[in-house]
């Protein structure tokens, strides 16, 4: 067990100083450097920097230097959690995110969260009575998650919102909210606009999850230990519980893993067309403005805390299935 | 004055109904199982022989189900036949059904392989069985697991009670089994081919196991099997199936000194055997089972049968009838012939 | 009585009535036992009913890619700020009053809107424009090099670009229909060549990975297990900001495939490794290794074949995860750019809500999209099932 957590430490450690690499990648991307967008900005609005004033800028933010020196400091400034300025705000990169980083990974967890709760039931209960209406009513729900993408399916909710109730959903609080402090008023606001990004982020999710819990509860259900436990005088309902759909579990817990930065990545683009007020419209902002410090510091902190949330779901797989625990597989 | 039977099966017809047409895996079979006796059931596979335990137990999946039939099931020594319970009247799901199951009538069966779940400690899932049908806390059931588990002479019972399926060898998995199927104290322990998958050693010794338990709890034994050397050495009444029919059905020395039935006689003659003369080519059963949705009309056996009458073996089927003392066979050759038939 | 048995040559000697059925049976297997794994797998996808349909769904679309040109009645390029968002006009194929054939569309009339002083065009039904089915219309080249200049549809006087919106106009006044036309052909292609790029990546890696094991295994490994937990649409975002604006289309073009192969490759190169994985320790590999063969030789005649279905439908499960990228992409503005077109450049007219609440046949774009997917998602599986029924 210690060697699987071990296994797995080192993995995310790898992949973070992965993360980092391609996150610096994407910062030094666009040609010209941070001086010459800070030229061309500050020409735009009218105003002229002088040579000097340029190459005194290249030699502070030590863009005279290799690549490899300018990573390691950007990489040891970034550990101490300065991230540089943000060019269109004028302010560190930090205050601009603000919370919109927390509020990304909440999106993305309560999607997480509403697939497992949605997809497990819904699953036991398609394999359990195959070919009944209640299996082909989900079935086609999970083709429309698999059939429109994200940013289609954000797109149809708000128009059909908008024609259909005259409501404007989207956002994920009420205006009083938007900039107010943090309280238990403001969370439970956030929480009762949840649900509609969640289940859009997560449908696709959903309907997949459904099937592999489906699939997987057929295959279990055919097997002898579910005979055994029949033949013991279980009652069906507590036989299929307690065995297959415990075994069932199994391979669809170690999905977790990979749900995390799917559902993270589709966050973006479904929280650009809902609004929300989330890390992907500062993304893209960022990426069209060619703000790189910005964007590339987005990435890396997306990155990271992914691989933080892949690395407890792991520990969340070591405990449901005892073969890891007992021999480390 | 014989004991009331066991169980006492009459005319059961378990019929499958998948998409592409209806399996009479279990098409109008008769038999009694003594009380503290063994009896074998005797066939190739896919004649309905796991699937009448099944029967028994209430356990058929869909899309399979109990057309006709009765299964007596008279628990009680000095009861009474009219005072037994007809199974197959009882809601398979129901709580009547369920405290026999499991508690009175065990199954231990083939696969000791995936018999278990591969989650849950070996102990608990002793333990859970014991719980069912016996009012013992927890602890007290785990000393009886690991009593059972000594019982059926795993050795170190009371580490192995604690372990998970994978860490036991194929032979001490079925005697894990076994142990579930006994620590209820069933009256009647149905075993569906428990030493196929075993080598020929840990077969002796399973088959020693289940002996030495039935002296001692006088359970009846339903021994379900494809393996004819198995039966004669553990049955004490003999029934052979074909195609979801019973052909024959006698006390053990009566089948293997006299077999009636073509079918019998057939499957005696393929074993081969040390006396038989040496260079002799291996008699077998020509053709093969028809497929499900193929079969026969008639007596089920006629397109393989040496002794086939053409005119009454494919138009008319053959009823039980006696042949011996105790012995019934399902064969025209022995009466039974409806007027009219044959040329 | 002697009990003679009949062993298995004695049939023929005596007269007995062998079921019918059970010759039939025999000749069915049989055939079965002799035909080529792909009759087989062929046999077994043409029970797949809703993959069949499938099927021609997705040769009915790869068609319109061929015949994109003739399709479109008016050049997508040609804009009029005037008629912009203009409502379809279905094509009435009868005329109401006397019943003839007789294609038309409702005519459009210039009104000045009081308000705001601009030109706009309404449908007014009372006027009915004939349209004539294989009318002449702009020129194109079809196939690329055959001049021609015949579309489906178009209009016996004036012009196509002026008269007919069968599904209305954008914000420019550029006709929807054609420009639908044209975008299914570059979202359909870029996929298709994004699918290519992805495969050949995908059976390197993982095939290396997969056939030599060892170190070499691990590190393909982990190099996957890295992208697949990061999540990457923030990374592909950035690699698509960074093509320079001033890049021709074609550049952009192939950028942006390179791009979504990126992105689709760990997917295949998984099922590749996956396969040689488990074919590596078959008997029959060793036994090609001991008569000889060299290596290449193994993996391309001896291992190859068996899991080529299986890569056919894993590659056909990956299409319209690029379709999807290219449009994803597009639609935010950091993939394909005007004057491209495609599904994703299409529907970024349809970002502000309100205007597609009055406009909302710019979301029109959205159904071939759904419905691609859709197929390429049946079809897969229906290839899948039939490689592999027991997977």
């Amino acid at each position: 067990m210690i060697g699987y957590l071990i296994k797995r430490l080192i993995l995310a450690l790898f992949t973070i100083v992965a993360i980092s690499i391609l996150s610096f990648a994407i910062i030094q991307l666009p040609p010209g450097d941070y001086v010459d967008a800070y030229i061309a900005q500050m020409s735009a609005s009218g105003s002229a920097v002088s040579q000097q004033e340029a190459e005194n800028l290249r030699i502070q933010y030590g863009l005279d230097q290799p690549i490899y020196v300018q990573y390691l400091k950007w990489v040891t400034l970034a550990a101490r959690g300065n991230f540089g300025m943000a060019m269109e705000w004028g302010r560190p990169v930090t205050e601009v995110i603000g919370d919109r980083l927390a509020l990304t990974m909440i999106v993305a967890i309560a999607s997480v969260i509403l697939t497992w709760a949605l997809a497990l039931p819904i699953g036991i209960y398609s394999a359990m009575r195959q070919y009944s209406i209640g299996d082909y009513v989900f079935t086609f729900v999970g083709f429309i998650g698999l059939a429109v993408p994200g940013f289609l399916l954000a797109l149809l909710v708000l128009y059909f919102g908008f024609t259909l109730f005259d409501a404007n959903i989207g956002g994920l609080f009420s205006p009083q909210y938007l900039d107010a402090p943090w309280s238990m008023a403001k969370f439970y606001d956030l929480l009762g606009h949840l649900p509609i990004p969640a289940i859009i982020l997560g449908l696709a999710g959903t309907g997949q999850a459904v099937r592999i819990m489906r699939a997987n509860l057929l295959d279990e259900l055919r097997k002898p230990y579910v005979v055994t436990a029949r033949a013991k005088g279980l009652s069906e309902t507590r036989a299929i519980l307690k065995y297959p759909v415990r075994v069932a579990l199994n391979p669809f817990a170690s999905t977790i893993g990979y749900t995390l930065p799917y559902v993270v990545s589709g966050s973006i683009i479904v929280s650009l067309v809902l609004s929300l007020p989330t890390v992907g419209p500062l993304l893209l902002k960022a990426l069209i403005a060619q703000d790189m410090f910005l964007a590339g510091t987005i990435v890396l902190l997306l990155g990271i805390l992914t691989v933080i949330g892949t690395f407890l779901s792991d520990l969340l797989l070591m405990w449901i299935d005892p073969r890891i625990r007992l021999e480390g597989l | 004055m014989a004991d009331v039977p066991l169980i006492s099966i009459r005319n059961l017809r378990t019929y499958f109904y998948p998409d592409e047409g209806i399996v009479k895996a279990v098409d109008g079979a008769s038999f009694d199982i003594s009380r503290g006796k063994t009896i074998g059931i005797v066939g190739e596979s896919g004649c309905g022989k796991s699937v009448t335990a099944r029967s028994i137990l209430r356990i058929v999946e869909r899309p399979g189900r109990i057309d006709e039939g009765q299964i007596f099931w008279q628990p009680d020594a000095g009861g009474t036949e009219s005072g037994a319970i007809d199974l197959a009247k009882l809601p398979a799901d129901g709580r009547q059904m369920r405290e026999i199951r499991g508690g009175k009538i065990s199954l231990v069966f083939q696969e000791p392989m995936t018999s278990f779940s591969p989650v849950h400690t070996v102990g608990d899932q002793i333990i859970e069985a014991i719980q069912l049908h016996m009012p013992l806390n927890k602890k007290a059931a785990k000393d009886r697991a690991v009593q059972m588990l000594r019982l059926v002479g795993i050795p170190r019972a009371e580490q192995r009670v604690d372990e998970y399926a994978y860490q036991l060898s194929g032979g001490l998995r079925q005697r894990a089994m076994i142990a579930m199927a006994i620590s209820t104290d069933p009256i009647l322990l149905i075993a569906d081919e428990p030493t196929t998958a075993l080598d020929v050693t840990t077969q002796a010794q399973i088959l020693d196991l289940l002996r030495d338990l039935q002296n001692q709890n006088h359970m009846g034994i339903m021994l379900i099997t494809h393996d004819l050397g198995v039966i004669a050495e553990m049955a004490d009444e003999v029934v052979v199936m074909y195609l979801g029919r019973v052909v024959e059905k006698g006390p053990v020395d009566d089948i293997f000194y006299n077999p009636k039935h073509p079918y019998t006689r057939a499957l005696l003659k393929s074993i081969p055997s040390v006396n038989a003369t040496p260079r002799m080519k291996l008699p077998t059963i020509s053709g093969s089972i028809p497929h499900p949705y193929n079969r026969p009309k008639g007596c089920p056996f006629y397109p393989r049968c040496p002794e086939f009458m053409p005119g009454t073996c494919d138009v008319h089927e053959p009823e039980l009838i006696h042949v011996g003392d105790r012995q019934d066979a399902a064969c025209f050759l022995y009466g039974g012939v409806p007027a009219g038939a044959g040329r | 009585m002697a009990q003679t048995l009949r062993g298995p040559d004695d049939a023929a000697e005596t007269a007995i009535p062998v079921d019918a059925a059970v010759i039939a049976t025999n000749v069915a297997e049989e055939r079965v036992s002799v035909a080529s794994q792909w009759q087989l797998m062929w046999w077994r996808f043409r029970k797949h009913k809703l993959a069949m349909l499938a099927a021609v769904i997705v040769m009915l679309f790869y068609g319109m890619v061929l015949f994109a040109d003739f399709l479109a009645y008016a050049d997508p390029e040609s804009s009029d700020a005037q008629r912009g968002l203009i409502a379809p006009q279905p094509v009435v194929w009868f005329d109401p009053d006397t019943g003839a054939f007789f294609p038309h569309v409702p005519g459009l009339v210039g009104k000045r809107n009081p308000t705001t002083f601009k030109r706009e065009y309404v449908i007014d039904p009372e006027v009915k424009v004939p349209v004539k089915l294989f009318a002449e219309g702009f020129e194109y080249k079809f196939l690329g090099f055959i001049p021609a200049n015949r579309h489906l549809l178009g209009v016996t006087e004036g012009s196509a670009e002026q008269s007919i919106f069968v599904m209305g106009t954008d914000i420019q006044g550029r006709d929807m229909w054609s420009r639908l036309m044209y975008g299914t052909r570059i979202s359909l292609t870029i996929g298709l060549v994004g699918v290519s790029l992805s495969l050949v990546l995908g059976i390197v890696l993982g095939g290396v990975s997969g056939y030599f094991g060892g170190w070499i295994d691990t590190v393909v490994q982990r190099l996957i297990e890295i992208l697949r937990s990061i999540p990457t649409i923030p990374l592909w975002m950035g690699l698509a900001a960074a093509v320079p604006q001033d890049w021709s289309v074609l550049q952009v073009y192939f950028s942006i495939t390179i791009i979504i192969s990126l992105i689709g490759w760990t997917e295949l190169a998984r099922v590749v490794r996956g396969r040689f994985l488990s074919l590596r320790q078959e008997d029959f590999v060793m036994a090609a290794e001991l008569s000889g063969c060299n290596q290449a030789r193994i993996i391309f005649v001896h291992m190859v074949p068996l899991f080529l279905s299986h890569i056919i439908a894993a590659t056909t499960l990956a299409l319209p995860f690029m379709i999807v990228s290219e449009t994803s992409l597009s639609y935010l503005g950091l993939g394909l750019r005007p004057p491209a077109i495609s599904w994703g450049v299409l529907l970024q007219q349809a970002q502000n809500v309100q205007t597609v609440a009055l406009s909302p046949w710019l979301l029109l774009p959205a159904v071939p999209v759904i419905i691609v997917i859709l197929a390429f998602n049946f079809l897969g599986d229906g290839l899948r099932d039939a490689a592999d029924p027991y997977n």
